[in-house]
């Protein structure tokens, strides 16, 4: 059908012409800004992952694993310090806030306090994934499973072989652009089919394990090694991709989603971390357990997160951000998943000198902020909550500290009780240090 | 909640993810599905099913516009659904009989054009329009929004808005004329 064809084409447009329907909208129909801030991401702290690198790693040992972050020391050398171009990376649409009958609700377990002495804060590079051949994949793919002692019954790439050459016959047919042709036909994962296991490698050291019952127990053993490989992981505890079905733990642990307190997830956290993560290598464990609330007025936790929570304040700060293990249940308080998440920040670019949380707040209330709530400070608001932390975008070129303020919104206080916490941002390195001040024209809300 | 953290939240195959892709988009989603379909129930069916889809494809898929991908997962279920009722003689019509008044005259002898390039010659038309009329057309026909939300956020008369998109989709079979696209 004609029609449908044409409906298709439209519906894989870029998504740039996507997003950019989906904030016109937003801008004829929110109040606008019209103030001067600097551009720099409000998008998403994201907790995510990949791999931490050697440069800021000990040297592990299979025997005595430590997998914290050391750091080198803090060198200022202000004249050698590149500017910072600061980026704005949305994420999307919607408004980052969160829901609480109280701010003390929104506990995130983050080693930052007010009363700290930092006075500089390492900035990173992103480390963008490198392109892999199918080859390449493949023996990865194979390394792994050896690493993990399984027996390799089959490996392929996703597409396999077979499909890349059906899809270059279809391509070549039309005249498609090399450009075309390069993205369809190139392997995005490869697998390794095992007895009761499937291992799964895509770019960015990122692994996904399938493994029965029986083969986590042969397979736990040598997890400490992908640990100190620089691998990140998720391992499901089913051998069937994306089922839902995982490990039972005892009926004494609330392992839910909703119906858990905060005192009940952190000691779920720790026999999780004890009875399935030690890999990890944590010896001093801080948690991020952060919950918040629904439209329905029902807490729903976000995070059983676990991380070495020892050493100077900033390895504690990096490490609960970029290296950490976090816990998921099924709908049956069952271990359906696990995640070993570290980031990979092998590319420090410095140290930077920081601002203080008071500096920070005369600039957020002067209306040098980046936020994605859309409504605009009077100046007056007095912030609930603030803390350091690390935005990880992973379409922005650097990591770099801010300090996210959060200011409950009225205007959006909708739902019973419950109040809207906005988080509005102010980057925490000195201004000396950053530029592509730009005027924030409220167009992205 | 940022896009980032809902896609990690997948890729910790933890459920939140599903609840906070309802709550961020969900009304989006079954706007676009309902712009298809005209009717509720079957919208929320393809919304649920378009959660199903992005939970067994995220991991390995990492989206760069979480909004993008869930939108288009909608779209492609909302029509294949739309078919399956046609069939059963029990729908109505929809968007796609708008877009018929672009599709080009018959008479080329070129072969029938692959989806791809389609999507290439819209998308490069769509990015020689104004912003103005790339969103309404984005959003009427992407988004599946009403003329009567796209006249108010204009504006102007539902009416007066009509002839606007009458005038973009002849455009549009225009240039599909000119580049010499048969269907």
């Amino acid at each position: 059908m004609k029609q449908k064809k044409i409906y298709d084409a439209i519906t894989n447009v870029p998504d740039e012409l996507i997003e950019e329907a989906e904030k016109a909208k937003f801008k004829k129909t929110k109040p606008s800004f019209g103030k001067w801030v600097w551009i720099a991401a409000a998008a998403t702290l994201t907790v995510v992952a990949i791999a931490i690198i050697p440069k800021l790693t000990n040297d592990f040992s299979k025997t005595n694993v430590d997998t914290s972050l050391i750091l080198p020391e803090p060198e200022f050398d202000s004249d050698n310090l590149p500017k910072l171009n600061i980026e704005f990376e949305s994420g999307g649409m919607g408004f980052e806030g969160l829901m609480a009958y109280d701010i003390s609700e929104l506990e995130n377990g983050n080693p930052w306090t007010v009363d700290n002495d930092l006075t500089v804060m390492p900035v990173f590079r992103t480390i963008k994934n490198s392109d892999m051949s199918a080859e390449e994949m493949l023996a990865k793919v194979t390394e792994i499973a050896e690493t993990l002692k399984l027996e390799i019954n089959e490996t392929y790439t996703e597409p396999t072989q077979q499909q890349i050459e059906l899809i270059l016959e279809k391509l070549e047919a039309v005249d498609a652009s090399e450009d075309e042709i390069l993205a369809q036909t190139t392997a995005k994962n490869a697998v390794a089919k095992c007895d009761g296991a499937v291992i799964q490698f895509a770019p960015g050291n990122d692994i996904t394990m399938y493994l029965s019952p029986e083969k986590w127990s042969s397979v736990k053993k040598y997890l400490d090694k992908l640990v100190t490989d620089n691998y990140q992981f998720t391992i499901q505890f089913n051998e069937t991709p994306y089922s839902d079905i995982g490990i039972s733990i005892p009926d004494s642990y609330s392992f839910t989603y909703d119906e858990t307190s905060y005192e009940q997830a952190l000691i779920t956290t720790d026999y999780l971390l004890d009875e399935y993560g030690s890999f990890m290598g944590i010896k001093s464990p801080g948690f991020n357990l952060m919950a918040d609330y629904n439209i329905y007025e029902k807490q729903t936790r976000i995070y059983n997160t676990a991380f070495e929570n020892s050493g100077s304040l900033t390895e504690r700060i990096l490490n609960y951000h970029f290296n950490n293990i976090n816990f998921s249940p099924n709908e049956s308080s069952q271990l359906t998943h696990m995640r070993c998440n570290r980031t990979d920040l092998s590319d420090l670019i410095g140290y930077y000198p920081i601002i203080t949380t008071e500096q920070a707040q005369e600039q957020l209330l002067s209306g040098k902020y980046i936020t994605t709530v859309p409504y605009e400070l009077t100046g007056a608001e007095t912030p609930a909550k603030v803390e350091l932390i690390y935005r990880n975008a992973r379409n922005e070129e650097t990591i770099i500290p801010y300090y996210r303020f959060y200011i409950e919104v009225p205007e959006m206080n909708n739902y019973g009780d419950l109040k809207t916490f906005g988080a509005y941002y102010v980057p925490a390195v000195h201004p000396d240090y950053l530029e592509n001040v730009t005027l924030w024209d409220g167009s992205f809300n | 909640m940022e896009d980032d953290r809902i896609i990690e939240l997948f890729q910790n195959r933890n459920q939140t993810a599903i609840k906070e892709s309802d709550n961020k988009y969900g009304k989006t989603l079954k706007k676009i599905s309902f712009g298809v379909l005209s009717n509720s129930e079957d919208s929320n069916e393809c919304v649920n099913d378009t959660y199903l889809k992005a939970w067994n494809s995220i991991p390995p898929q990492k989206p760069n516009s979480l909004l993008a991908y869930l939108g288009r997962i909608v779209r492609n279920i909302s029509i294949n659904r739309w078919y399956e009722i046609k069939t059963q003689k029990r729908g109505g019509d929809c968007l796609l009989i708008e877009l018929s008044e672009c599709i080009p005259s018959d008479d080329s002898v070129k072969d029938s054009i692959e989806e791809r390039e389609l999507s290439e010659v819209i998308t490069v038309w769509l990015k020689s329009l104004p912003q103005d009329d790339r969103v309404l057309f984005m959003r009427r026909y992407w988004f599946g929004e009403t003329l009567e939300v796209l006249a108010n956020d204009c504006s102007v008369s539902p009416n007066k808005l009509a002839g606007r998109m009458f005038r973009l989709r002849k455009k549009l079979k225009a240039t599909l004329e000119k580049e010499d696209i048969s269907l």
